[in-house]
C-alpha cells in the first residue's frame, strides 16, 4: 500500500476497514483454492488438474478405499504417529517435570541444549539416520523408526511441557508429597490435569509431524507393506506415468482429515504455543 | 528445615535415600534422574547417534551398492575436498539461498506479517476466521498432500494460470520455465500460517498503553507500525526469521515430490543434492559429508536462536 493510500484510509476509518476486509478475503481465497480443488476433484468422475464443478461420483473414494490400498498404509501411519506421540508425550512430561521442579546440576545447560535441539529439523537427519540404521541393522523396523521420530520430537515436547508446568504453582503438589505419593503418581494426579493444555499442544504437534512425515519412513522403511500413507501417496503419484487425479484427491483428503480435525479440536489451546520472545510468555 | 523450591538443600545420602514423605521439594537426586533418564537415553541413541554416525561415515568411501558397500575404508578428508570442489554443490548452495530468501524471508515472513497486521487492526470475525483457518489448514495438511495439490494447481493451463490470465500467463509452463518460483509459491502456501501465528501472538502481547499512547499522540497508521509496533516486535521478528529459515533451508519433501530437484538441477537445493548423492549415486560417505555440512550450517543458525531466547531459560 502506498503511503498516500494509507493516509487516505486513515481519514476514512470505514474505508480502511473495507480495504482490510477485501485484502484478507483475497488472501484467504487464494489459500483456499488448492484445497477446494482437492475436494471437488475427489467427487469428480472426470477429474483433472482443472478446478471445476464435479460430475458427481463416489467411485474415487471406492477406488481409494478398495483392498489394502488405503487400509494398510493408514494403519502404518497410525502406528508410526500414534506410537511416536505416546512415547514422546510420556517421556516429555516426566523430563519436563524433572526440569521444572527439581534442582538439577547443569539444569541451565540441559535447557539450552533442549532449546538448541528444538531448532534442528528432522528432515536434516534423514541421511545420518539412514547411516545409523544401516550400521545398526535397523532398516525396515517400525519400532526403531518410532524411536527415531520420538527422539527428534522430544526437545520441542519437553520445551512446551516445561513452560506449562512452570506455570502450575508447586504448592498444589506439596500436600501430595507429604502423603508420600511417588513422583509419577504426583505427575499423574496433580500435574497432568492442570498441564492438560500443554500436553494437548505437545501431543498435537508431535502427531501432526509424525503423521505427515514422508522422507524419514521413505528412507528408513523399505517393505511396501510397512510403508505409511504419506509414502503410499507418493508412490501413487509417481506410478503408472499418468496422475490419476480423482482417486488421488480422495486418498489425499482421507489422509488429511485426521490432522485437520485434531488441530481444529485442540485449536483453542494452541495460541499460547506461538508466543516466542515477545510480550507474554507462553 | 523447610527448603524453598530451587534452593540448595543438602542431599539425602544416596545409599539410603530418605523416605519420600520426608523429602522436601527440590532435594531428591535419584527422582529427577529417573524421570529424565529415558528421554536422555533416547536422545543420545537416536538423535546424537545419527549425527555421530554421519560424521564417522563421512570420512569413509562407504557406498550403498557394489564393492564399497561391503568393503570400505577411511579416506580422510577426501569427501569434503570433492564436495568443496564440486561446482554442482555450489550451484545447490546458491539455489538454497535463493529459495530461502524467496520463501522464508519474502514469502512467509512478509505474508505472515501482513496478514497478522490486517487481522490485528480489526475486521469482521467471520473474515478473520476464514483467513486464519484456510492458512492454517494449508499448513496442517501433510506436505506430501500439499505437493500433490500444487502439482495440479501449477499445471500448464491450471488454476494458477487461470488466476494469472489477466497478466498474460494463461498457458505458462511453470514446471519447465520457472520451477524454483513454483516450488517457492507452494512452500509459502504451506508455511505462511506459522509466521502469521507467531506475529499474531506477538501483536496480541504488545503492551496496550504504549500503542494507545502512540495513537493519542496522533501517530498515523504507518508511523504506528514503523515506530512503535515493529520495534517492539523485534525479537518476535528475529525468532520467526530464524525458525522459518531453518525449516525452509532443510525442507525436502515438497521439492522432492513436486520436481524431484529438476528439471535438470533447477530446483536442486542442498537437501536434494545430499539425497541424490546418497541414494541415486549410492555414495553414502559423500552424501554424509554433504549432510554434515548442512548440519553445521543449521547448528550455527540454532545457536543464534538459543542466544536470542537464552534470557528466558
Amino acid at each position: 500500500m502506498s503511503s498516500s493510500a494509507i493516509a487516505a484510509a486513515q481519514r476514512h476509518p470505514r474505508a480502511s476497514r473495507t480495504a482490510r476486509t477485501v485484502a484478507l478475503l483475497v488472501i484467504g481465497g487464494l489459500f483456499l483454492l488448492p484445497m477446494l480443488w482437492m475436494l471437488l476433484a475427489s467427487f469428480d468422475s472426470r477429474a483433472s488438474f482443472l478446478l471445476r464443478w464435479p460430475d458427481f461420483t463416489l467411485a474415487n473414494y471406492r477406488y481409494a478405499l478398495a483392498s489394502g490400498r488405503t487400509t494398510t498404509p493408514m494403519w502404518n501411519s497410525f502406528l508410526l504417529a500414534g506410537g511416536t506421540t505416546v512415547l514422546t508425550t510420556v517421556l516429555g512430561l516426566s523430563s519436563a517435570y524433572a526440569l521444572s521442579r527439581y534442582q538439577i546440576r547443569f539444569r541451565r545447560s540441559i535447557l539450552l541444549m533442549v532449546l538448541f535441539a528444538t531448532g534442528l529439523p528432522v528432515e536434516l537427519l534423514m541421511i545420518p539416520a539412514y547411516s545409523l540404521f544401516v550400521e545398526a541393522k535397523l532398516i525396515d523396523s517400525i519400532p526403531a523408526t518410532i524411536l527415531f521420530l520420538s527422539a527428534t520430537a522430544l526437545p520441542f515436547a519437553i520445551w512446551v511441557l516445561k513452560s506449562f508446568i512452570d506455570q502450575i504453582p508447586p504448592e498444589i503438589e506439596e500436600a501430595a508429597q507429604i502423603d508420600g505419593a511417588h513422583a509419577l503418581e504426583r505427575i499423574r494426579r496433580h500435574v497432568l490435569p492442570l498441564a492438560a493444555p500443554g500436553v494437548a499442544v505437545a501431543a498435537l504437534f508431535t502427531f501432526m509431524n509424525a503423521w505427515g512425515q514422508f522422507i524419514i519412513p521413505y528412507v528408513l522403511i523399505q517393505s511396501a507393506n510397512k510403508q505409511p500413507a504419506s509414502v503410499a501417496i507418493y508412490e501413487f503419484l509417481t506410478a503408472n506415468g499418468q496422475v490419476q487425479y480423482g482417486p488421488l484427491a480422495a486418498y489425499a483428503l482421507i489422509f488429511s482429515v485426521p490432522v485437520l480435525v485434531l488441530y481444529w479440536a485442540l485449536s483453542r489451546h494452541i495460541t499460547g504455543a506461538f508466543t516466542f520472545g515477545g510480550g507474554v510468555k507462553g | 528445615m523447610h527448603s524453598l523450591p530451587g534452593s540448595a538443600a543438602p542431599e539425602a545420602p544416596a545409599a539410603r535415600p530418605a523416605p519420600v514423605s520426608a523429602r522436601p521439594k527440590g532435594r531428591g537426586r535419584l527422582t529427577p534422574l529417573a524421570l529424565g533418564l529415558p528421554s536422555a537415553l533416547l536422545v543420545v541413541v537416536f538423535l546424537v547417534g545419527p549425527i555421530i554416525a554421519a560424521f564417522l561415515v563421512s570420512f569413509t568411501n562407504q557406498a550403498l551398492t557394489g564393492v564399497h558397500a561391503l568393503y570400505y575404508g577411511n579416506v580422510g578428508l577426501s569427501n569434503y575436498r570433492s564436495l568443496f570442489t564440486d561446482p554442482v554443490f555450489f550451484h545447490s548452495a546458491y539455489l538454497s539461498l535463493l529459495y530461502v530468501v524467496l520463501t522464508a524471508v519474502v514469502g512467509e515472513t512478509g505474508l505472515g506479517l501482513l496478514v497478522a497486521f490486517l487481522m490485528h487492526r480489526g475486521a469482521s470475525r467471520f473474515v478473520i476466521r476464514f483467513v486464519g483457518s484456510t492458512m492454517i489448514a494449508a499448513w496442517v495438511i501433510p506436505e506430501i498432500v500439499a505437493a500433490f495439490l500444487w502439482l495440479a494447481f501449477g499445471s500448464q493451463g491450471g488454476t494458477l494460470d487461470t488466476l494469472l490470465r489477466p497478466v498474460g500467463l494463461g498457458q505458462f509452463a511453470w514446471f519447465s520455465q520457472l520451477p524454483l518460483i513454483l516450488v517457492s509459491l507452494a512452500t509459502v502456501w504451506a508455511g505462511a500460517a506459522f509466521s502469521m501465528l507467531i506475529f499474531s501472538a506477538g501483536l496480541r502481547g504488545l503492551p496496550d498503553e504504549v500503542v494507545e499512547a502512540a495513537v493519542v499522540d496522533g501517530a498515523g497508521s504507518w508511523q504506528r507500525i514503523r515506530q512503535v509496533e515493529l520495534p517492539l516486535l523485534r525479537r518476535t521478528f528475529a525468532v520467526n526469521l530464524i525458525l522459518v529459515t531453518l525449516s525452509t533451508l532443510t525442507d525436502f519433501t515438497l521439492i522432492y515430490a513436486l520436481t524431484g530437484g529438476g528439471p535438470g538441477d533447477a530446483t536442486q537445493t542442498l537437501p536434494q543434492y545430499a539425497y541424490q548423492q546418497t541414494f541415486s549415486f549410492a555414495q553414502l560417505g559423500f552424501g554424509d559429508a554433504a549432510a554434515v555440512v548442512l548440519l553445521v550450517v543449521a547448528a550455527v543458525i540454532c545457536l543464534l536462536y538459543v542466544r536470542l531466547l537464552k534470557v528466558e531459560v
